[in-house]
C-alpha cells in the first residue's frame, strides 16, 4: 500500500485523485487543486470513463471549500450525462443544502426517496438534512426509521448514538453503542464509547459495567491511542469507590478489585508519560494523586 | 521389445507450427472475445430491479438476530435479554421473528420476472455456444491442434478428441473442438483481466455500496434460489431462544490484572459466599480467585433481578 505522501510527491493528478477516492480521504483542498483542471476542460479531458467519478469527487470537495462555481460546473457535467441517476440526484440535493436551500433539498430528497425507496444513501441524506437544519428530534426520528430497515448499518447506529448524546438521552445512546459492540466485539473504541456512556449514567451498577468495558478495551488494545480507557478506568474506579463506600452492602472484594484496577491504570499512565512525554508527567501525577487522596479519605 | 504404442504414435504425428499460428491461437482469441461478448450481453440484459424493501428488512433482521446470538455475551445481561425478547417475543407478545406473512421458499416458476432473467441468461449462453460450435466446425473440422506433453490413458479420448473418431490416435492429441471447449471453460480467470467485472469502475461501485452500510446496491441478487425466509426465521428464532447469556466481560478485570488480582478473602466475603449454594466448592479446596468469581456472578445476577 502506497502512502499518501509518495503519491502526492509524484504529482500525477489522476493517480492522486484515484488514491484519495479509493481510500476515502477527505482532502478537499488537494482534490480541488488537482481536479479543477479536468472539470474546466469538461469533455476534452483525457480521463475517459474515469471522468465521472472525478467530477463527483471534485464537486463534493468544491462544496467543502465553498467554491460554488466549480461545484456548479462539475454538477452540470454530471447532470447532462446522467439525467435520471439517483446518485447525481443526491448531489443536486447536496448543492441545495450547501446553499442553504433546505426546502429545495427536502423536495429533491423526497422525490428521490419515492423513486428509490431502498437506496440507503438517499435515506442518510434525508437524516443529515434534518441534522443540518438543527432539528435533532426529527433527525433521530428519521434515523430510527432508517434503522428499522437497515438494522445492520453500524455507521447509522453510531450516528443515532451521537444524536441521542446531543439530546441527552444517555440510555438510548448506550443501547446504540451496545449494538455497535455486538457488531464488532473486538473493536476497542466501541467498548470505550459504551463505557463512557455507562460512566456518565452513574450508579454502582452502571459504573461497574463501565469499568468492565474499559477493562475489555484495555485487554483488546494496549497502545498509545488507548489512553482514554486508562483515564476512564481511573475516573470510574474513583466514582465507584465514592458511590459504594457508604452503602450497606459494600462489596469488599469488588472494592479490592477496584483499587487494584485503579493502581494498574495509574501505573500504566505514569509509565506511558515517562516514556512519551516526561514534561507532562508531574501534571498527570498531581491529577491522579488528587483522585487517590480523595479515595483514601473516603475510605476512612 | 516393441516400444509402447504411446511413444510410437507420438513420434508419428508431427504438428505443423502453422497450426499453432492459424489454429490454436485464433481459437483462443475467438473464445475470449465470445466470452467477453457474452458477459456484456448478460450485463445489458440484466434488469436493474432494486430489491423489495420488505425483503431487505427481513434479511437484515435475520443477520442481526444471528449477530446477537454470536456476540450477545459481550453486552450485559439486561441488554441481551431485552434484545432477545424483541426478537423471539416474551409473555405472549410476538417478537420480530414471529412476523406474519413471511414468504416461504420462492418457487422460481411463480416469479415470471425471475424466469425471464434465467431464460435470458440461458439464451445468451446457448447462442454464443452455438456460434462457437459453428465456427469450429466450419474452419477446423478434424484438425489436431495440440499435443499434451505427457501420456494419457485412452479414456481421455472422449474429452480431448471430440470430432475425431480415430482409434489409433494417441490420447494426448487434442482436437479443435475439444481445444475450444477447454479454452471456453478454462479462461475465466484470464477473462477477468479484460472484463469490466473487476475493473476500477466496479471496484468503485463496490466501495460505494459498502459505504452505504454494507448493503450491496441493486447488484445483489434479489433472493437466491430456494431462499426460504419463513424457515430461516423459525431457525433463527429457535437458535436465539436456546442461547443462554454468559457475560464475557465477567472476569475481564481478572484477566487484565493478572497477578495483581486481589486474592485474599476477608471475613465478610466468606460470609457472603456462604449464602450461595456453591459453598460446597470451598470444601473441595478451590482457591480464592474462583470463589470471588462465583460469588461475583451470583451477586450480579441478583442485582439484575431487582
Amino acid at each position: 500500500m502506497e502512502e499518501l505522501d509518495q503519491v502526492l510527491e509524484r504529482g500525477d493528478s489522476v493517480a492522486i485523485l484515484r488514491y484519495l477516492r479509493h481510500n476515502r480521504i477527505r482532502a478537499s483542498a488537494e482534490v480541488v487543486q488537482h481536479g479543477q483542471g479536468f472539470v474546466a476542460k469538461g469533455k476534452g479531458s483525457s480521463l475517459g470513463i474515469e471522468a465521472w467519478p472525478v467530477y463527483e469527487q471534485v464537486f463534493l470537495a468544491a462544496l467543502d471549500l465553498g467554491e460554488t462555481l466549480l461545484a456548479e460546473r462539475a454538477l452540470g457535467l454530471l447532470r447532462k450525462q446522467f439525467p435520471d441517476s439517483a446518485r447525481v440526484g443526491r448531489l443536486v440535493g447536496m448543492q441545495a443544502e450547501a446553499e442553504g436551500n433546505y426546502a429545495v433539498a427536502a423536495e429533491v430528497y423526497k422525490s428521490l426517496r419515492e423513486a428509490h425507496p431502498t437506496d440507503p444513501v438517499v435515506w442518510k441524506r434525508w437524516v443529515s438534512l434534518a441534522k443540518a437544519q438543527g432539528d435533532l428530534p426529527e433527525a433521530i426520528k428519521r434515523c430510527n426509521e432508517y434503522l428499522k430497515v437497515f438494522q445492520n448499518d453500524t455507521s447509522a447506529w453510531q450516528e443515532l448514538a451521537e444524536l441521542y448524546l446531543l439530546t441527552g438521552h444517555l440510555g438510548k445512546a448506550a443501547f446504540c453503542y451496545e449494538e455497535l459492540v455486538l457488531s464488532g466485539p473486538s473493536i476497542f473504541s466501541h467498548h470505550v464509547a459504551l463505557a463512557e456512556i455507562y460512566a456518565a449514567m452513574g450508579g454502582a451498577e452502571s459504573l461497574r459495567l463501565a469499568r468492565k468495558h474499559y477493562a475489555q478495551s484495555m485487554a483488546l488494545h494496549q497502545g498509545d491511542d488507548n489512553l482514554r480507557s486508562l483515564y476512564g478506568i481511573c475516573s470510574t474506579c474513583h466514582a465507584l469507590a465514592r458511590c459504594t463506600h457508604k452503602s450497606a452492602h459494600e462489596d469488599k472484594s469488588d472494592a479490592a478489585v477496584n483499587g487494584a484496577l485503579f493502581k494498574l491504570a495509574v501505573d500504566k499512565l505514569k509509565s506511558h508519560y515517562r516514556r512519551v512525554n516526561p514534561s507532562m508527567l508531574p501534571l498527570v501525577e498531581v491529577t491522579l494523586l488528587q483522585q487517590a487522596i480523595g479515595d483514601a479519605s473516603l475510605k476512612k | 521389445m516393441q516400444p509402447p504404442t504411446l511413444g510410437h504414435s507420438s513420434r508419428d504425428l508431427l504438428l505443423d507450427p502453422a497450426i499453432r499460428n492459424w489454429g490454436v491461437l485464433p481459437i483462443l482469441v475467438f473464445v475470449l472475445c465470445i466470452n467477453l461478448l457474452r458477459a456484456y450481453l448478460t450485463h445489458l440484459g440484466k434488469g436493474n430491479k432494486p430489491p423489495e424493501i420488505d425483503d431487505l428488512r427481513r434479511r437484515q433482521v435475520l443477520a442481526r438476530a444471528d449477530r446477537l446470538r454470536a456476540n450477545g455475551n459481550n453486552i450485559h445481561k439486561a441488554g441481551f435479554e431485552a434484545r432477545k425478547a424483541w426478537f423471539v417475543g416474551k409473555d405472549e407478545q410476538e417478537g420480530a421473528l414471529s412476523e406474519e406473512g413471511v414468504p416461504g421458499a420462492v418457487n422460481p416458476m411463480s416469479n415470471p420476472m425471475g424466469m425471464m432473467e434465467m431464460v435470458k441468461g440461458q439464451a445468451y449462453f446457448g447462442m454464443t455456444q452455438m456460434g462457437m460450435m459453428q465456427f469450429s466446425e466450419m474452419f477446423f473440422a478434424g484438425f489436431v491442434l495440440v499435443k499434451i506433453p505427457f501420456a494419457l490413458t485412452a479414456s481421455f479420448k472422449g474429452m480431448l478428441q471430440r470430432g475425431i473418431e480415430l482409434s489409433t490416435l494417441d490420447a494426448s492429441y487434442v482436437s479443435a473442438t475439444s481445444w475450444m471447449f477447454l479454452v471456453a471453460f478454462g479462461v475465466k480467470d484470464l477473462q477477468r483481466l479484460f472484463s469490466f467485472d473487476d475493473g476500477p469502475m466496479k471496484e468503485e461501485a463496490r466501495v460505494y455500496a459498502l459505504q452505504a452500510g454494507g448493503v450491496p446496491l441493486g447488484g445483489g441478487p434479489p433472493a437466491p434460489m430456494g431462499f426460504d425466509c419463513a424457515k430461516m426465521y423459525s431457525a433463527a428464532k429457535g437458535g436465539l431462544d436456546m442461547t443462554r447469556h454468559r457475560f464475557a466481560l465477567e472476569d475481564v478485570e481478572k484477566r487484565l490484572l493478572g497477578d495483581r488480582y486481589p486474592t485474599s478473602l476477608s471475613a465478610t466475603e466468606t460470609f457472603l459466599t456462604m449464602e450461595t449454594p456453591t459453598i460446597r466448592s470451598s470444601n473441595l479446596g478451590v482457591t480464592g480467585p474462583t470463589h470471588t468469581g462465583v460469588r461475583h456472578r451470583s451477586q450480579t445476577s441478583n442485582a439484575k433481578g431487582k
